[in-house]
């Protein structure tokens, strides 16, 4: 049986305009929703597999470069500006929006081991193998696209030294910056000779970075498996961390001045709180490779790395694995990685001369969105927070694809780690009980902590 | 002058220290950020030796040879060095440079050729340049020596200066020469020259004493200096302190990254002031452009309006316009105002001076009668009862009164005997309170319902004042009389019995019967009770008139303390002949037990309507209960003067029924002691009483004591004991019922629970239900696999043999080992070894997948995850604001906004910032000048 009632449509009636939205009057007696749970967890449950399908990091690459992407250094005055360095001397300016060449700084003969932009975003200095720093005047920026073809800039000012230079970085608001080299200099721009240099030790210094928060504070890690802490206050080393094996790069945690993290040689990072050396506060497990660079998010809550297994990694602060892994078919071997301004982007140069862009989160949306898209993406987001333990939710939103090599690596080292537990509970088991003191993960790889 | 001069000593003196802080490039001290390193020791070469400085400033050693004071024989002093150069110098010559008569020099001014470019000049010679100006600050007259420090100083400076704007340092150089003189002369003479010897000659000058003074402090003070350490470890050492020094330093960050961490959201949206902040803002900024504001702003100027304040001040100053007999009118209200006030409070204050308590009772009375008399008014009426009924609304919420509090609970728990005569009356009062404010409501609430009730709250609203129940009034007599004749008409009618459950079972019913008859006899008793006190209520019961009804708690002691006397001796005896019985009473338990169990009778099987009106049971039991314990502890038996003949029949009951159990039987059996009965809270005594008491004294009791006795109950029980004294008892009952159960005075030995239950239960099986119920259960949740059957036709038929054999072994295995395996389930179950017991193990593979496998990691407790989980997120189930909240991101950044790192800020100092910004405020809008003060001192 049919039964016709009277019946209209809201939106018939109360529109005037095509753009208004009826308003949807809603029940929140909870009797009326006794499902509550189970549709949520079905919203979190295809959010989890959209994701999966939007899940498309990629934006593009910056392909100018001629030989292997060195090093990169992002402007902390400009969000579109990115200036990196090439192993055949080569140093570029980008601009992130076209992907395009705006300038380059011709000079260095030989790699080119960093770049470094001071905060202020209008000196640009970068070292190389040929024994001198170049202090270069970064080009104004220039509303939309690049007109006019590439720019040759000529160094404001060139440092020489004895040694070939690895690394560089400024210190926050100054005009003052440290290279790492056969020693640690600091250089002021109006000095031709370093103002200060510290050495301990013999051995190379293959990193150096500023703390953005407490500038006077820097980090240096060396070929001699160590991580150094300097203040300029003191004009004094701090403190020296040995560990097993070489620290490739530092960087410092932006929101939490005292925490940095350091890539190293063995597939981890390590974070480290510096007031307390004798323990790593996180160790950050995932790459099957040398970590060759690390850089942290703006926000603080998470960096991203870039190993030699040719993938790049975004780890949360805390988090013992990471949260995302990308890797293209092409991507060669990665020497550095950025984390854009906003926190939104990140960057990778490989040594396929290629720097690439990627979104910081896989599937995010990019462009402007409405209040209610954003209202509801943040639900979304909530509800996938929330049901993140549940066994469906979870196995879809940890799958990931991973390259052959990786996925053997990961499980050969996966058996070794479990074959090395293994043996060494046997051994204990065997020994005189007491005798095999436990040693902390976080403690195992320190050799020693240098006053 | 004086201050100069001590300037100067700390050019001299005190170089040292001041040196080695500037010297270590910053290595101790810590100056602003940068700084340290400006003061940074590595110079270039090239200037070093541009502006005359040793190469190697570095070198400690000198420094410290120089500071201590030693010989400069020290191969690895630089300085002595120069010094053993200049020893070959002939002495003619060493006036040139002042060697030997620098002592002399001290007593001379400056020479007048000395110039400060001689520094520069003789590069390397510096030293003894510096040397002769250090002859002169040596120089000590009082007058001259200051004059020649301050231009040396002036000079010092200069020089310092211009050093310091080639090198950007300090220029310590010079300074740090002058210290060299002390062993420079060790150095030169053989027969060593003390310093008492150089100061020999200034004996006669003024200010001579305070030199000495001086001189004798700082060889006090100079003790030798360590040999400086080696290299490494004095690095090692500054790296530690360094670390000590940044570690404290960076550790101020703590909080923040602590907060920052725990924040539930981070923001990183720079907030961009687009708008202007307020429409008055924007007034303030306006500046007229164009041709037609700049006429319109001309306009308004002229005629003065171009601020809006002054218009607003013209029209209100229009407004504010008087005429003079205004003002006047206004003026004399005001002046008749404060004359009434200042009157009226002249007058409080002389009335409160006054002591007596008397007169303040009396006015507040009068007051009273004032307020009453101007409660005729309907609206005023209106008003109070609205009041009153907050007070005791307010009583109920809160029950103050009941004995409740910690003060009350103490008296009580010590006996209100312990306590003195105003502590009584206070406990009384306070329950008189609570029984008037809580009868008012139930009266109020049963007026809407009955004209009957409203009758009650008639007689009730009489009773109010002081509680004295005076009569019970006839009315209430008949009604009874009418309540019980029905209850009689109904009770035959309705002669249904149960058909099911445990009350059909044939003793039960019969029970019942026995209980109805009983219960119709009591009614016909209470008929003919009603009519006899009908008849003698004019007699007796108004010679106790007065004290009737009256609630009173441990009046006096020495009445009862005789009566306790006796009653112990009952008790005593009692407990000879039946100990069982003396046992499980306990005169509290009883009165308690007897409360509870009459009023459930009432309502299960008293075939006699109550219309009294039906009292909460907690109120009720909590307002007896504490009054009867006052009384138990007073230790007398709640007795009512009139019982004697249902006390004879239970005496004899009891003796008949030998020792087991009397009273409790009786119950059992329904015997007519059970409702009616007045038995004393502890029933051994009662058992003797009779005999032991006689009547005045019972009624003395009853009378003095803390007894409740019952209004409209006759107290001369003489000339009722022959008629049934059930009739009135109900009707007394039912009274108390009505006034509030102030009674708790009947004791009916409770049978006990285990009793009622097993007779109640005696042809039930309900454990093997049970137990067939929980096999059934784990059955369900245990269930056998399911096999290939075995008595399917044609299975083992095959042939004979088969037949013969039965069912084939594998099949016998298999079944043995399903049997074996549910058997193990059900081993493992939670309630296996528990009889009497069934938990469901029951899982929903549904439901499932809402569950998680393992606790997650940041939760330690399984409750608390799933607690976070309870509440849904959704639009659809939260209102706009809780939406927002729980579905907040934990950072929130826009794409396209650049984040700087963190930027430290003091919290604490922000706060106190706040603070004293609220503070200031406060200052501004402060009056009382009192209060100011504090305010200002909390500024400060």
């Amino acid at each position: 049986m049919k039964v016709r009632v009277i019946s209209r449509s809201e939106e018939a009636f109360t529109r005037e305009r095509s753009q208004d939205v009826t308003k949807v009057f809603r029940n929140l007696d909870p009797r009326l929703h006794p499902m509550e749970r189970a549709q949520e967890y079905t919203r979190a449950l295809n959010a989890v597999k959209l994701d999966k399908i939007f899940a498309k990091p990629f934006i593009g690459a910056l392909s100018d470069h001629r030989d292997g992407v060195s090093c990169m250094a992002k402007n902390p005055s400009r969000l579109n500006c990115l200036v990196s360095g090439a192993m055949d001397g080569d140093v570029r300016l980008w601009d992130l929006a076209y992907r395009k060449t705006v300038a380059e700084f011709p000079g260095h003969n030989g790699a080119v081991r960093g770049v470094s932009i001071s905060s202020d975003g209008d000196f640009l200095v970068t070292c190389g193998d040929d024994c001198t720093a170049r202090l270069w005047e970064l080009p104004a920026a220039e509303i939309g696209e690049v007109s006019g073809g590439v720019k040759h800039c000529e160094p404001v000012m060139v440092f020489q030294d004895k040694n070939s230079f690895r690394a560089v970085d400024h210190q926050w608001e100054k005009k003052v910056f440290a290279t790492a080299g056969a020693n640690v200099s600091v250089w002021d721009y109006n000095r031709s000779e370093a103002m200060t240099s510290f050495s301990w030790g013999s051995e190379t210094v293959v990193s150096v970075k500023f703390d953005p928060a407490e500038p006077d504070v820097f980090v240096t890690t060396g070929s001699d498996r160590s991580i150094c802490l300097y203040d300029l206050r003191m004009n004094t080393p701090l403190r020296k961390l040995v560990m097993q094996t070489r620290t490739n790069a530092v960087a410092w945690n932006p929101r939490e001045p005292f925490n940095f993290t350091a890539a190293n040689e063995d597939c981890n990072c390590y974070t480290y709180d510096m007031r307390k050396l004798k323990f790593a506060k996180c160790i950050h497990k995932d790459h099957v490779s040398a970590v060759m660079d690390v850089d942290f998010s703006p926000t603080g809550r998470e960096f991203v790395t870039g190993s030699y297994d040719r993938t790049v990694r975004i780890f949360s602060y805390n988090g013992g694995h990471s949260r995302e892994i990308y890797h293209t078919k092409r991507m060669q071997r990665v020497f550095s990685v950025r984390f854009s301004g906003d926190a939104t982007y990140v960057m990778s140069g490989s040594d396929d001369t290629n720097i690439r862009l990627w979104k910081a989160k896989a599937s995010e949306q990019l462009g402007v969105l409405l209040p209610r898209e954003r209202a509801k993406h943040e639900y979304l987001d909530a509800v996938k927070q929330r049901y993140k333990h549940l066994d469906e939710v979870k196995r879809i939103d940890r799958h990931r694809q991973l390259p052959k090599a990786v996925f053997k690596a990961k499980k050969l080292r996966q058996e070794m780690t479990e074959a090395a537990r293994k043996k060494e509970s046997r051994k204990r088991a065997h020994s005189a009980p007491g005798s095999m003191p436990r040693e902390a993960a976080r403690k195992k790889r320190i050799v020693a902590e240098l006053e | 002058m004086e201050r100069k001069s001590h300037r100067t000593k700390v050019l001299v003196f005190g170089m040292a220290p001041k040196r080695g802080r500037g010297r270590g490039g910053g290595g101790r001290g810590r100056g602003g950020r940068g700084k340290g390193r400006d003061a940074g020791p590595n110079y270039p070469s090239r200037l070093l030796k541009e502006i005359g400085l040793p190469l190697d400033l570095n070198d400690r050693k000198r420094r410290h040879s120089r500071k201590s004071g030693k010989p400069a024989d020290e191969p690895d002093s630089v300085a002595s060095d120069l010094y053993e150069y200049q020893e070959g110098v002939p002495q003619e010559e060493s006036g040139k440079n002042r060697r030997f008569d620098q002592v002399d020099k001290l007593e001379y001014e400056l020479p007048s050729d000395f110039e400060d470019e001689e520094i520069d000049e003789g590069a390397a010679s510096g030293e003894e340049n510096v040397g002769t100006l250090d002859d002169k600050s040596l120089e000590d007259d009082d007058d001259e020596d200051d004059e020649g420090d301050e231009e040396e100083g002036d000079q010092e400076e200069l020089h310092d200066r211009m050093l310091m704007e080639v090198t950007g340092k300090a220029n310590r150089h010079a300074k740090k020469v002058k210290e060299d003189i002390s062993y420079m002369d060790d150095k030169n003479e053989e027969v060593p020259i003390t310093v008492e010897d150089l100061l020999a000659p200034l004996q006669e000058k003024p200010g001579f004493n305070a030199l000495k003074k001086r001189v004798r402090s700082l060889q006090k003070s100079a003790a030798p200096v360590s040999v400086p350490l080696p290299k490494n470890i004095q690095e090692k050492i500054d790296r530690q302190a360094g670390y000590e020094k940044t570690v404290e330093d960076i550790s101020k960050w703590q909080p923040i990254v602590k907060r920052n961490r725990e924040a539930s959201t981070l923001k990183f949206i720079d907030k961009v002031n687009v708008a202007l902040s307020s429409t008055t803002s924007m007034v303030a900024d306006f500046k007229p452009s164009t041709a037609f504001e700049k006429e319109v702003a001309a306009l308004l100027k002229e005629n003065g309006v171009a601020d809006p304040s002054q218009i607003e001040a013209k029209e209100s100053l229009e407004l504010n316009k008087l005429s003079v007999d205004e003002v006047r009118d206004r003026q004399e209200r005001l002046a008749k105002m404060r004359n009434l006030l200042f009157r009226h409070e002249e007058r409080a204050k002389r009335v409160k001076k006054i002591k007596s308590k008397t007169f303040h009772r009396l006015a507040r009375k009068s007051q009273k009668t004032k307020a009453d008399m101007l409660a005729d008014d309907p609206d005023v009426q209106l008003e109070e009862t609205m009041k009153q009924e907050l007070n005791r609304a307010r009583e109920r919420m809160t029950l103050k009164h009941k004995n409740t509090s910690r003060w009350a609970k103490r008296i009580l728990k010590r006996g209100l005997q312990q306590h003195n005569e105003g502590t009584r009356e206070a406990i009384t009062e306070q329950l008189r309170e609570h029984a008037l404010l809580t009868r008012k409501i139930h009266s109020a609430k049963s007026e809407s319902s009955s004209s009957d009730e409203d009758e009650e709250d008639d007689s009730d609203k009489d009773d109010e004042p002081g509680l004295v129940l005076e009569k019970p009034g006839s009315r209430v007599l008949a009604k009874a009389k009418v309540a019980t004749l029905k209850a009689l008409e109904e009770g035959t009618n309705d002669t249904e019995l149960p058909t099911t459950g445990i009350f059909a079972l044939p003793f039960m019913v019969r029970a019942i019967e026995k209980k109805r008859k009983e219960a119709e006899d009591e009614a016909r008793a209470v008929l003919e009770e009603l009519e006899s006190a009908g008849a003698d209520d004019a007699g007796p019961s108004q010679e106790t008139g007065p004290l009737k009804g009256k609630l009173s708690f441990g009046g006096h002691a020495d009445k009862v303390s005789a009566m306790k006397a006796i009653d112990e001796e009952d008790d005593m005896v009692e407990r000879g002949t039946d100990s069982e019985n003396s046992e499980d009473e306990s005169p509290l338990m009883g009165t308690k037990m007897l409360l509870v169990t009459r009023k459930e009778k009432k309502r299960k099987s008293d075939p006699v309507p109550v219309n009294a009106v039906d009292i909460e049971d907690v109120d009720l039991e909590g307002m007896v209960s504490a009054a009867v314990e006052h009384t138990t502890k007073v230790d007398e038996p709640i007795t009512i003067a009139g019982d004697k003949s249902e006390r004879t029949k239970k005496k004899k009951k009891k003796k008949s029924k030998n020792k087991e159990s009397a009273t409790r039987l009786e119950d059992a059996m329904g015997v007519e002691v059970t409702k009616h009965s007045v038995i004393s809270a502890n029933p051994t005594v009662f058992g003797t009483d009779e005999v032991a008491r006689p009547e005045t004294n019972s009624k003395s009791v009853a009378d003095e004591s803390f007894k409740v006795a019952i209004a409209g109950r006759p107290k001369d029980t003489s000339h009722k004991q022959d008629k049934k004294t059930v009739p009135e008892q109900e009707n007394s009952v039912e009274e108390q019922e009505e006034d509030l159960d102030y009674d708790g005075d009947e004791v009916i030995v409770p049978r006990s629970q285990e009793d009622l239950i097993r007779e109640a239960f005696a042809g039930d099986d309900v454990e093997a239900e049970f137990q067939e119920a929980k096999a059934a259960a784990v059955d369900e949740e245990c269930p056998q696999e399911e096999l290939e059957r075995m008595d399917l036709p044609g299975w083992g038929q095959w042939t004979d043999i088969q037949k013969k054999r039965g069912p084939p072994q594998w099949m016998l295995k298999q079944q043995e080992e399903a049997k074996r395996k549910k058997e193990e389930a059900e081993k493992r179950r939670l309630d296996a070894k528990l009889k009497h017991v069934i938990i469901s193990q029951k899982t929903d593979k549904k439901a499932a997948k809402f569950l998680s496998s393992s606790l997650p990691f940041p939760y330690t407790s399984r409750e608390v995850f799933e607690k976070t989980m309870r509440m849904p997120l959704g639009r659809d189930y939260n209102p706009t604001k809780a939406f927002q909240d729980l579905t907040r991101p934990s950072i929130i950044k826009r794409a396209g906004v650049i984040i700087d790192p963190i930027e430290y800020e003091d919290v604490g100092k922000r706060k106190r910032k706040q603070e004293r910004w609220a503070i200031a405020s406060r200052i501004t809008q402060a009056k009382d000048s009192k209060h100011l003060e504090k305010l200002w001192q909390q500024f400060f």
